[in-house]
């Protein structure tokens, strides 16, 4: 860990680490903004199935997928501003991630696996059980448990000094 | 653990952790946490005692008074479904079956629980204690009767008319109440008033524990003994998914696996852990309905009569049936129903036709097993419950599910669909076999091959055993025939002549009255308390009037309102009440018999006076051609009726 924190510093003292950390800045704010427009998007559509009383929606038969897709909305959405939120820490603190491009990485793949996890488990159902879209949903927790630590051992790690 | 337990751990619990950490707080350096440490010892439990107020969690007395839900003998109920079955669970729950009996509370009693009502010169009163339900009947002055108050513990019934069930104690012994009410028509009467049964019969209040608790609740156990305390504990109020799937507490603890369920899921595994009755082959599959839709009575050891009430049935949904339980029936050759019946001369007269046909709701079982299309050999083309009721609606039936409920058909299986998924021949040549009309009520199967014989809940109701019309059976056991129950104004001799004509049935020999006068009318006039009731019903169906010109039918009703069997003129009421002219007639089927009397001869006046001009000179139905009725024949045989006491055990 000692030495990937080193690389870090010297990648960020050497001006590289900063193109890298603005492009993946540039990456996070355009996947949270195009990503939290589709699920809200995707409210307004689940709240206009409400709407029209969808039978396929709304039926007692049917309560496992109601649970499943508004889990996939709240989920696309909460995680969407979680990239927003990276976004805004990579600029503050640079070397808030110990492996950067991996916890990128990483939340972009749990934001996608985790709300198509439970958008897929809603589809086809099976009584009271979820599709098996669903085995999404654990390789998409993992990636973002495993991203969310990376971020916050990062930022319990003291700022770099100025050397100015 | 049961809620108030749960209540008190954790209140205790809390308790525990706020004195620690009062504890801890009185011991810090610091003044201001110091301070804390009573707030720490106060707030807590304070905290969870005001939440659990909130919820209305309130620490509640044990049921002492009523039987119990209790899991047994791996019973384990309907809440153990729900999660996983939500459709199944939600379309059960809609059902009939669920609400056969509940705990009375005043959410799911049918009237307004308050105020009181008169009942022949009795007052009842609805009273609240708290939220339990209590009813108080005071009897007319000089009765010589005692007033009763009483808590009602639990109902039967939500569809029709619904019982009531009085705590009586010291144990969990609950008898009836000598009223119930009638749901379709708001309003409460004797018990008596409700079935098919003498009006001086005396009424002796069942007791639940020992009589409806057989069929009306899943898994029962009595624990009855006269000499003891009653412990009644049952598996579920009402009928519930353990009735026909078996207990289900080792496919809950199986399918808890998840990779058992997706593998069941993905390659339609078929789950040995519970039973899913159209799984099975038709007998066992018609056998879980006939455990209780069945005249049935417990034979072999060791459900014998006094075993049951101690651990319940043995019987399981899939086992067959006979091996504990023997049916009653024209042919049952069987020790111990030889037995009972020795014992019991009259019992097949409560609930059979002479030739063995059952005659009273709730028992079609019988009725099935006698089919010829049940009887058959091959199982693919074998008749079961299943072939036409669905005890779940499915979910791409259009239909409201109040309207499933009703009597819980599949969807389109009140039409010749029922019959031609076997009979598909019929298909395209119906008229041939039918001589009706395709489109028309002669044409539908079921008119013809289950009429409204049997008799329940106030009304007639399909014979669930498929069979031909004849009018020699008419004659020899009474029952009405299916051609002379729709064409109301036609004899026997005109549907012996056609059946003749048509299929070769013989013709049986006739009277001169049976010749010449309406079959319809002789039931009606002449006919015992069973066939009038019947007959009560029939003129008022809407395709029998279609087809018989309806308006010489009010007088025949007219002189029903003022029967002796209080069933027979409320459904001669009910009847009377869809012809125009009858719509707001006023009438008390529970009134004085002086008021019967009279209101009999107001209605039959009625008819007079509103009567069309088509009503004439219609010897059959006793229309003379002035247009009158004729008199002196209707009372010749109104004095030949047939008062023999009748009594249909529901």
């Amino acid at each position: 860990m000692s030495k990937a924190r080193h690389e870090t510093h010297d990648r960020n003292d050497s001006g590289i680490g900063d193109v890298v950390e603005s492009s993946l800045v540039a990456r996070h704010l355009r996947y949270g903004w195009c990503s939290l427009l589709l699920f809200i998007c995707l409210g307004v559509v689940l709240e206009s199935l409400h709407g029209f009383k969808v039978a396929w929606y709304l039926d007692v038969g049917t309560e496992p997928r109601r649970l499943m897709w508004r889990l996939a909305h709240a989920h696309g959405t909460f995680l969407s501003l979680v990239h927003i939120a990276y976004a805004a820490t990579l600029h503050a603190r640079p070397n808030v991630a110990f492996a950067t491009s991996f916890a990128s990485a990483a939340l972009i793949a749990a934001s996608i696996l985790m709300p198509a996890g439970f958008f897929l488990g809603g589809t086809v159902i099976y009584g009271g059980d979820p599709g098996v879209g669903i085995l999404l949903l654990p390789v998409g927790a993992l990636l973002l448990v495993t991203a969310v630590l990376s971020v916050a051992i990062g930022a319990l790690r003291p700022p770099p000094r100025n050397t100015d | 653990m049961p809620a108030d337990l749960e209540t008190i751990s954790v209140l205790a619990v809390v308790t525990f952790a706020g004195a620690l950490l009062a504890w801890r707080a009185h011991q810090a350096k610091t003044r201001w946490i110091r301070l804390c440490a009573p707030a720490l010892l106060v707030v807590p439990p304070c905290g969870v005692a005001w939440s659990v107020a909130d919820l209305g969690l309130t620490v509640q007395p044990p049921v002492i008074d009523r039987p119990v839900k209790v899991a047994n003998a791996g019973y384990i109920s309907s809440d153990a479904c729900r999660s996983c079955h939500p459709q199944e669970y939600h379309t059960w729950h809609a059902s009939y079956h669920r609400t056969m009996t509940q705990v009375a509370t005043a959410e799911n009693v049918a009237p307004h629980w308050s105020g009181s009502v008169q009942i022949r010169g009795e007052t009842i009163r609805l009273e609240h204690e708290g939220n339990d339900l209590w009813i108080a009947l005071d009897p007319p002055p000089g009765s010589g009767k005692k007033p009763i108050r009483r808590k009602i513990v639990m109902t039967t019934g939500s569809h029709h008319m619904q019982v009531y069930w009085m705590a009586v104690g010291p144990d969990r012994r609950v008898i009836q109440l000598p009223v119930l009410y009638l749901i379709d028509e708001a309003r409460w009467v004797p018990v008596n008033a409700s079935y098919v049964v003498p009006a001086d019969r005396k009424w002796t209040p069942p007791i639940w524990n020992n009589t409806c608790i057989k069929c009306h609740v899943t898994h029962p156990r009595a624990r009855f003994d006269m000499t003891a305390k009653v412990d009644t504990e049952v598996g579920e109020f009402g009928i519930a998914c353990e009735a026909c799937h078996g207990p289900g507490e080792d496919h809950v603890q199986a399918n808890r696996d998840p990779w058992r369920r997706y593998l069941s899921h993905l390659f339609d595994n078929r789950d040995d852990t519970a039973i899913h009755p159209a799984h099975l082959e038709p007998q066992r599959s018609a056998e879980i309905c006939g455990q209780c839709h069945g005249v049935l009575m417990t034979v072999n050891q060791p459900e014998d009569k006094w075993d049951w009430t101690m651990f319940g049935y043995h019987y399981r949904p899939g086992d067959e049936l006979a091996s504990t339980r023997q049916h009653f029936g024209d042919g049952v050759d069987h020790p111990a129903v030889n037995d009972f019946l020795r014992e019991n001369p009259g019992y097949m007269n409560t609930m059979f036709w002479s030739d063995g046909m059952i005659r009273v709701t709730g028992r079609e079982y019988n009725g099935l097993i006698e089919s010829p299309c049940f009887q058959h050999d091959d199982p693919e083309r074998t008749m079961t419950c299943l072939s036409c009721h669905r005890l779940h609606q499915d979910a791409a039936d259009p239909r409201p599910i109040k309207t499933w409920a009703d009597e819980q058909l599949e969807a389109e299986m009140e039409t010749n669909k029922a019959c031609l998924q076997c009979h598909a021949d019929f298909t395209d040549n119906l008229a041939q076999h039918t001589r009706h009309q395709p489109d028309s009520s002669g044409s539908l199967c079921y008119n013809c091959h289950m009429p409204h014989t049997t008799y329940g809940l106030m009304g007639a109701i399909r014979s669930h055993q498929v069979d031909l019309p004849s009018a020699t059976v008419s004659i020899e056991t009474g029952r009405p025939n299916a051609c002379n129950q729709c064409h109301l104004d036609k004899t026997l001799e005109w549907t012996a002549e056609y059946l003749n004509e048509w299929f070769d049935t013989p013709q049986p020999v006739l009277s001169e009255d049976e010749r010449n006068i309406a079959a319809s009318v002789l039931w009606t006039l002449r006919g015992d308390a069973g066939q009038r009731v019947l007959m009560a019903w029939s003129l008022g169906w809407d395709d029998a009037r279609k087809t018989s010109e309806e308006d010489w039918i009010p007088p025949y009703l007219a002189r029903l309102l003022n029967d002796p069997y209080a069933a027979v003129r409320m459904v001669a009421y009910r009847s009377l009440r869809t012809y125009p002219q009858f719509q707001d007639f006023d009438y008390d089927y529970i009134a004085r018999p002086e008021e019967l009397a009279q209101k009999s001869r107001l209605a039959m006046e009625t008819w007079k006076t509103t009567k069309q001009p088509q009503s004439t000179g219609r010897q059959q139905v006793l229309i003379a051609p002035e247009g009158g009725l004729r008199t002196d024949v209707f009372e010749r045989i109104f004095a030949e009726r047939d008062n023999r006491e009748i009594w249909l055990q529901e």
